[in-house]
């Protein structure tokens, strides 16, 4: 027995919530926290909840709602959660509500930093902005409705627009603007692609898109979506915008910016390789060729950084390429594996990030040159990073060793016969074996080898930061162990393909 | 299948019995130290019983199958094979984890007390550590599909970077993501080989493999997987990384180092020559050459060392080398005997690696110039030693001597070699064995005979190492002597493998 309106209550709740903070986040002051955390706790459950069930019967859930304004228009707005989307939209959701739970004490530490008056105010600014990311992730993971998506997208750009520019680091506003503005002109492509969809098709359903093919309007709409999400996943030629605004953004978050940067994988999924897969194929080298490049540079940039939330930033670049070069593939396993490895990346990376936010919190420094053996003195911060390192260096038994292995065996099922795919293959797997150098050697120089004189007063970090995230060690260690939990889903959708 | 009627699942309970005692070890280490190596102990012999009982049902009855489904529709079952060829070689080097667990004990308690200031919580930290090492090992060797291998092969790697980390010597931090850099991109070469496999014939299953023959990517698989394998047994040329993460690692796991780096020979027997002969025929007489090259190589630099665990890693390259010739001959009692050298040697560098950790446990020193004359103190080790020495110099009636023998009979009766080649490989072998024979009976004399070196302020506390790190070792030794008497105890299932072969 489904609950009613379950997907509708996963993507709106938030809002309630955001009601919530404004009312009494002034009076709640730095616990407004938990309102958002109670708000995803039960978001994430609704979709847990329907993953079960489309698990049972078998079958997606879709929702449709009518909103009828003038007689002859008839929006409809939908929510569809299918084996692709909700994996994702229930990964995207765990992940917001663990970056909520660690900016209850984030939050705390940072706004004493930062502000001396006005700070319940800030509190709520905080939350409110935040619950927005819920909201969005969740909404264009399961739009069916591609103006809604666009919508939900936009909204996306709010928290980090806010959140950087009052919480961020560096050059705060600034940064916040290159955030914004990159993304938004990103946003401005999809855009394009999305008008030319509404204008030749006269619909805005996702599922119209597939009634372009064969016209020769469809390349253009799949070259104005990749090139808007290209720009949006900070691939190799636009990636320039990351760096800066990934390394600098309020360390609680930026698991969700990772997030957002990844997300475009699912979009192409869904949007072109689900609609368009014949027109997609014309694409399908020259990205493979594009992520290859952006593996090799973003891991190279990414070694040579000492910075530490930097190195965290750069090495999203890369990474999120990985799942790229699994989707160009357009193999039944390299989407699979593609998809299963970004999920397993943004779990990784919300580790990593707040590990990078505990050091910094405790050590009071950002620079990897001044740091070491903290392995002493912080030894469960020490093991979370060591879990995070190895989930992005997909190593067993964690779950980005599966998503690997599956994603290449699709790349190479598809590489049979075509020997410059070959060459992208094989140069990918050893592309890939740059990762395990750019984890680990951060993690010696962080927490291995002498502790420094100037370091000897840090303490483990309270269990308030540490504990969250050990629900991303969990859920990357059961599907590390269990892949077929989010297999299942992601064949079941992928078999759908028209192969 | 009547035993195993008795006890359900006993390859999964062998390969995951250890990692699940993983977290209670973790938990009672931070309180009872080095006592906790004991629970290891009886983890590891309880899987070795799993794997005792299953030897007999192999032998009697045939390969024992365990399959469990994981991604059923990317063909990757996970089974576990005991056959002729794995059970062996599962049994014997689980031994070698057994004897260590127990020899850790005091080992890395004095490791402990000389880096940690004696902190209890480092002993949960290198007991933990090493179960997962046994995980591995045995999971590689019962593997039965590509992927499962490469995920065991990969996970060992964890385990060796941190425990080098932690309780490595000199510089154990650039050695640790030494060994971590060369062992991952050996397997990522291995990676590329099962990628490739599972492009040209759709399944990552190893006994599916000989399909692969015939079709273009063939060759390609054989070359990956065997340079990724090379890199992992530090052949010649790709030998640089072992002189240091094997001597700079805490002897307690020089053994398991010494497994993992042989455990090559194993895959090569068991893809590279079972599934895949044909396509894998030309690379038999270079090989044989490399071999050759790194006997001889390994082992004149084995000769030059003065540094006990150096000189002990080095011979490793050179011992692996022999396995090598044995397989790359593609005969069948080569293989077999070429399997049966690399049990035989893991026991004795497991031995000899040992010595050396005891060694350095009651003199502080691992520089045999400044040794000498300790037999009279430590005569249960000097006979360690002896016996290590002549395992390796394959001197009878331990088991060296069997392994080399059948080795080079398959090698010289059934091989179709030109003069030349035959000439040269028994050459190359006389010179090698009789280097061996030196770099291994020298230190014996260096160390335990002859003038005292040791400074007066240390020759009082040089007594014999504790029973707990001399009996495991002994109980090894044992075992090669028992497999030195009665060689068909291995040989049954290693000649019945070499025998279901299509070779000469």
């Amino acid at each position: 027995m489904t609950l009613p309106f379950i997907l509708l209550q996963s993507v709106f709740v938030p809002l309630l919530a955001i009601l919530a903070v404004a009312l009494f986040g002034p009076r709640l002051g730095k616990k407004t926290g938990w309102i958002a955390v109670a708000s995803l706790v039960y978001t994430t459950s609704l979709l847990l909840i329907s993953g079960l069930d489309i698990l049972r019967k078998g079958s997606p859930i879709l929702e449709e709602y009518s909103w009828t304004t003038f007689p002859s228009l008839t929006i409809k707005v939908g929510f569809f959660a299918d084996g692709l989307s909700l994996p994702v939209a229930l990964v995207v959701s765990i992940v917001t509500l663990v970056c909520a739970l660690y900016s209850i004490p984030y939050l705390e530490h940072r706004i004493e930093e930062l502000y001396d008056e006005g700070r319940n105010g800030l509190y709520t600014v905080y939350y409110a902005s935040f619950l927005f990311f819920a909201i969005g992730l969740v909404g264009v993971s399961l739009s069916t409705n591609l103006v809604a998506l666009f919508i939900f997208l936009e909204l996306l750009l709010i928290p980090p627009y806010m959140l950087i520019g009052l919480f961020g680091y560096g050059k705060k506003k600034r940064i916040a603007m290159i955030y914004f503005v990159w993304n938004h002109v990103g946003a401005a492509f999809f855009l394009i692609g999305i008008v030319l969809v509404v204008i030749y098709t006269g619909s805005f359903e996702v599922n119209a898109i597939s009634s372009l093919a064969g016209t020769s309007i469809a390349f253009w709409v799949v070259f104005f979506m990749v090139i808007g999400w290209l720009v949006k996943m900070a691939t190799f030629g636009f990636h320039i915008w990351l760096p800066h605004a990934h390394g600098n953004t309020p360390t609680a978050i930026a698991p969700i910016i990772a997030a957002i940067v990844g997300l475009g994988n699912y979009v192409l999924v869904r949007l072109l390789v689900g609609q368009l897969f014949d027109v997609f194929q014309i694409f399908s080298m020259p990205l493979m060729v594009l992520a290859l490049i952006t593996m090799i540079y973003g891991g190279m940039l990414t070694i040579a950084q000492d910075d530490i939330k930097n190195l965290y930033a750069c090495s999203t670049i890369g990474q999120t390429a990985y799942s790229l070069l699994g989707i160009a593939s357009l193999s039944l396993f390299g989407l699979a594996g593609g998809i299963f490895y970004f999920l397993s990346h943004i779990l990784g990376k919300g580790i990593l990030f707040h590990v990078a936010g505990i050091v910094v919190t405790q050590t009071g420094t950002r620079n990897i040159k001044k740091m070491g053996g903290l392995v002493s003195k912080m030894p469960m911060t020490t093991i979370l990073c060591a879990s995070g390192s190895l989930l992005l260096a997909a190593l067993p038994p964690l779950s980005g060793f599966q998503a690997k292995w599956i994603m290449f065996g699709g790349i190479f099922t598809d590489a049979a016969g075509s020997t410059p795919k070959l060459i992208i293959a094989i140069a990918a797997i050893f592309a890939a074996f740059l990762t395990p150098m750019y984890t680990i050697w951060p993690l010696r120089r962080i927490f291995f080898g002498k502790l420094p004189d100037s370091l000897q007063h840090v303490k483990e970090a309270p269990l308030s930061m540490t504990a969250p995230l050990l629900i991303f060690v969990i859920t990357s260690l059961v599907l590390g162990l269990y892949p077929d939990l989010v297999m299942d889903f992601l064949t079941s959708y992928i078999s759908t393909l028209p192969w | 299948m009547g035993l195993d009627m008795l006890i359900p699942a006993p390859l999964l309970q062998a390969v995951f019995i250890p990692v699940l005692i993983a977290p209670i070890t973790m938990l009672l280490g931070r309180k009872y130290g080095r006592k906790v190596s004991w629970l290891n102990f009886v983890a590891l012999t309880y899987s070795t019983l799993m794997l005792l009982m299953v030897g007999l049902e192999v032998r009697s009855a045939g390969p024992v199958l365990e399959v469990y489904s994981m991604v059923p529709l990317a063909n990757v079952n996970f089974g576990l094979l005991a056959d002729n060829l794995s059970l062996p070689v599962a049994v014997i080097l689980n031994l070698s984890a057994v004897a260590l667990s127990v020899f850790s004990g005091h080992y890395i308690d004095h490791r402990i007390d000389v880096l940690y200031n004696g902190n209890k919580k480092y002993h949960a930290v290198y007991h933990t550590l090493f179960l997962i090492f046994a995980t591995g090992i045995l999971g590689t060797i019962l593997a039965t599909n590509l992927i499962i291998l490469y995920l065991f092969l990969e996970i060992v790697y964890i385990p060796l970077y941190f425990i080098m980390r932690f309780f490595g010597y000199v510089t154990k931090e650039r050695v640790a993501l030494m060994s971590f850099f060369w062992g991952t991109l050996g397997t990522t070469f291995f990676l590329v080989g099962a990628m490739l496999t599972y492009m040209g014939i759709g399944s990552f299953q190893i006994f599916d493999m000989p399909t692969l023959v015939g079709t273009s990517v063939v060759d390609l698989v054989v070359f990956f997987m065997l340079i990724g394998l090379l890199i992992k047994m530090a052949t010649f040329g790709f030998h640089v990384w072992l002189p240091w993460v094997h001597a700079e690692h805490p002897t307690s796991i020089a053994g398991i180092l010494a497994v993992i780096v042989g455990l090559g020979n194993y895959v090569i027997a068991r893809i590279l020559i079972q599934q895949l002969y044909i396509p894998f025929q030309i690379y038999s007489t270079p090989l044989m050459f490399l071999a050759l090259v790194t006997m001889v190589y390994g082992a004149y630099l084995t000769l030059a060392q003065d540094d006990i665990k150096r000189l002990y890693a080095c011979s490793t390259i050179s011992q692996n080398a022999y396995c090598l010739l044995g397989l790359a001959s593609m005969t069948s009692i080569g293989v077999a005997g070429g399997i049966f050298y690399f049990l035989s040697h893991s026991l004795g560098k497991t031995i000899l690696f040992s010595i050396a950790g005891i060694l350095v446990f009651r003199t502080g020193n691992r520089d045999m110039r400044k040794m000498g004359g300790l037999a009279s103190k430590m005569p249960v080790t000097a006979l360690l030693t002896i016996m290590g020495a002549m395992i390796l110099s394959a001197m009878p009636p331990l088991s060296g001597f069997q392994a080399e023998l059948i080795m080079f009979i398959g090698i010289f009766l059934q091989g179709t070699f030109t003069n030349l080649t035959s000439f040269l490989i028994a050459l190359g072998g006389i010179i090698a064995t009789i280097f061996t024979v030196a770099y291994t009976f020298w230190p014996v004399r260096r160390i335990f005979f002859g003038p005292p070196k040791i400074k007066n302020s240390n020759s009082h506390e040089i007594k014999e190492a504790p029973w707990s790190m001399t009996v495991p070792l002994l109980m090894l030794a044992f075992v090669s002597l028992l497999l030195g008497i009665f060689p068909s105890l291995v040989m049954d299932f290693l000649t019945a493998f070499a025998e279901s072969l299509p070779l000469g």
